[in-house]
């Protein structure tokens, strides 16, 4: 675990670049710092391994406080993985990866079994790429040789620079997925510098929003979707990210309240003068105590006029309660084939109802925005 | 054909001086060299490390202007203060050798990407094992190329200093000119020239192999 307590970092021109800085980063997990550039994300980083120190406060690695620490010997200890990767170029991708244990003075047979562990742990076959430069590898297989050359001595922490953002986007993602599911395995405390809200929130146990070197949030990708703090929080996170956070709305926020309806004792020739006036071809059936019962269509209607509403008009079957998601409502209309869904209250009241208008109208809000990312 | 045969006999004559000419030459110029590369290389790398500009451009306009003096003017220089024969002109070379191979160490290290040094330092090498086992190795190229060049310049140079008396294949184009000597002069000459290709290709190999991909 991980310690900020109040920490502050002044430059000699006397710019503050950090102001009291409290944080923990819980062991085992994804720690992001996120924010606009010159927010103070990397320097906050770069304390840890005491690559840049701090004016105030004080920084706790498991409960040890690091000034009383080594800067060579704690840097040894904390895996770390910068944006262009750092290779260095010279060496093979074995004693890029060896390059932690050389410096520890590990035994060649243990480096040996490690390299080709970690090697393997990322689907690099040892035999093809130990003794190949940097220079021969793609750019998504450099940064995973980044990445494991941080894991290579077994550190428990693990510091992450914008390790993905200098890749093109399909390399991003793999990388992405492969540490969520080297994270499974490895489980360290990794602090991980990032700009990109879209990488933030697929990766974070916890998301830290800096902004002028301040905290400005912390908390779960949830929490910070559900709830920003700030104006400032909301725009960076944006428009998009906030509605998508509640992507899968609940029936709801999907279901429309307005809708024309006729009592069911009234006569289809009623309902038929109201379609007429409306231009609609369908009506809801409202029961004598004002719950919606049923749909009566026009083509219920043909040759009915004699008839009630009550007799010609087609019960609702199916309904589904308030508060279910959207995919449940999607589920049943698909299962049944339904034209229209009642949405009802836990005492089965009619609240509202899902149609295809209003599925469509939902549909067309979230795609237009998707629509709308580019720019 | 008469002036072949002639050459031959010449050689067979003189072989034994043209050798001992060859071997002062050698000598005059590997050791400029060295001890050029001896202050220079550590000098080149130290500038790196320090922060002060002031004693940067002191230092690199210090070694230009030993570079901007013409070589007979500062063989000539010597005489004064170090008289005749070897030990000027070494010393003369030797102050020609820096400036060359100072820039390019300077180059070489500072042409490190700061990405590689950034994640050295950021893994944990300490600085001495950065410089030794990640800048050096990536400088090398920059500084075998210095080296390279400059033991081409210093080889042809070094033909001048036989006016102040150091000997070698100048003082045969020297002698050549006295007694108006043709092939004295065409030997000395070819044989500066083979040295100088020699030494260029001995140290183009070395190069490669210590290049990385």
């Amino acid at each position: 675990m991980i310690r900020l307590e109040g920490v502050e970092k002044v430059y000699e021109d006397g710019f503050q670049a950090l102001k009291d800085i409290n944080l923990e980063f819980k062991e085992g997990e994804i720690n992001v710092l996120i924010g606009p550039s010159g927010c103070g994300k990397t320097t906050t980083m770069k304390m840890l391994n005491k690559l840049i120190d701090f004016t105030n406060g004080n920084i706790f690695i498991n409960d040890k406080d690091i000034s009383t620490i080594d800067a060579i010997d704690l840097r040894r200890t904390i895996g770390y993985v910068i944006q262009h990767i750092g290779l260095f170029p010279h060496m093979t991708i074995y004693n890029n990866v060896a390059a932690v244990p050389k410096l520890l003075k590990w035994d060649k047979e243990r480096i040996d079994k490690r390299v080709n562990e970690l090697l393997n742990m990322v689907g690099l076959d040892p035999e093809t790429y130990a003794n190949r430069f940097p220079s021969e590898l793609s750019g998504g297989q450099q940064q995973r040789i980044g990445v494991i050359r941080a894991l290579a001595a077994e550190p428990s922490i693990i510091l992450m620079d914008e390790p993905f953002s200098a890749l093109d986007p399909i390399s991003r993602e793999q990388l992405q997925d492969e540490l969520l599911r080297l994270q499974k395995e490895i489980n360290k405390t990794i602090v991980f510098v990032t700009h990109d809200m879209d990488e933030a929130l697929k990766i974070a146990d916890q998301i830290i929003l800096m902004k002028d070197g301040v905290v400005e949030q912390k908390g779960s990708p949830e929490e910070i979707l559900r709830s920003p703090a700030s104006d400032f929080v909301k725009d960076f996170i944006g428009q998009d990210r906030l509605q998508q956070g509640n992507a899968i709305p609940v029936v709801d926020e999907v279901m429309s309240k307005e809708f024309v309806s006729i009592e069911e004792k009234q006569s289809v020739t009623d309902a038929i003068d109201l379609m007429k006036d409306k231009q609609i071809d369908s009506l809801m059936v409202l029961s004598n105590s004002h719950q919606v019962t049923g749909k009566l269509s026009l083509y219920d209607v043909i040759n009915q006029t004699e008839q009630m509403v009550a007799e010609v008009m087609k019960p609702f079957e199916q309904n589904i309660e308030s508060g279910a998601s959207l995919s449940a409502a999607l589920h049943l209309i698909k299962k049944h084939d339904l034209n229209e869904l009642p949405v009802v209250d836990q005492d089965q009241q009619f609240i509202g109802i899902i149609t295809r208008k209003s599925l469509i109208h939902v549909m067309s809000k979230s795609y237009s925005l998707v629509g709308n990312e580019g720019k | 054909m008469e002036v072949l045969m002639d050459y031959i006999e010449f050689w067979q004559e003189r072989y034994p001086s043209i050798l001992e000419y060859t071997w002062q030459h050698l000598f005059v110029s590997l050791v400029s060299v060295i001890l050029g590369a001896v202050l220079a290389i550590p000098l080149g790398i130290y500038l790196t490390r320090i922060k002060s500009k002031a004693i940067k451009n002191i230092t690199f306009n210090v070694t230009n202007i030993f570079q901007t003096i013409p070589t007979i003017a500062l063989l000539a220089l010597m005489i004064p203060l170090l008289g005749i024969g070897m030990k000027p002109a070494i010393v003369a070379l030797f102050l020609y050798s820096l400036l060359p191979l100072l820039r390019n160490t300077f180059a070489g290290i500072q042409s490190v990407d700061p990405e590689v040094i950034e994640s050295a330092k950021g893994i944990g090498y300490s600085p001495i094992q950065r410089l030794m086992q990640i800048e050096i190795p990536l400088a090398f190229p920059y500084i075998m190329s210095g080296l390279r060049i400059t033991t081409v310049y210093i080889i042809s140079w070094a033909t001048i200093a036989a006016v102040i008396g150091a000997g070698g294949l100048g003082g045969m184009v020297i002698a050549g000119l006295g007694f108006n000597d043709k092939f004295l002069i065409f030997t000395g000459t070819i044989m500066a020239v083979i040295m100088a290709l020699i030494a260029d290709f001995l140290m183009g190999i070395l190069e490669k192999k210590v290049a990385y991909k």
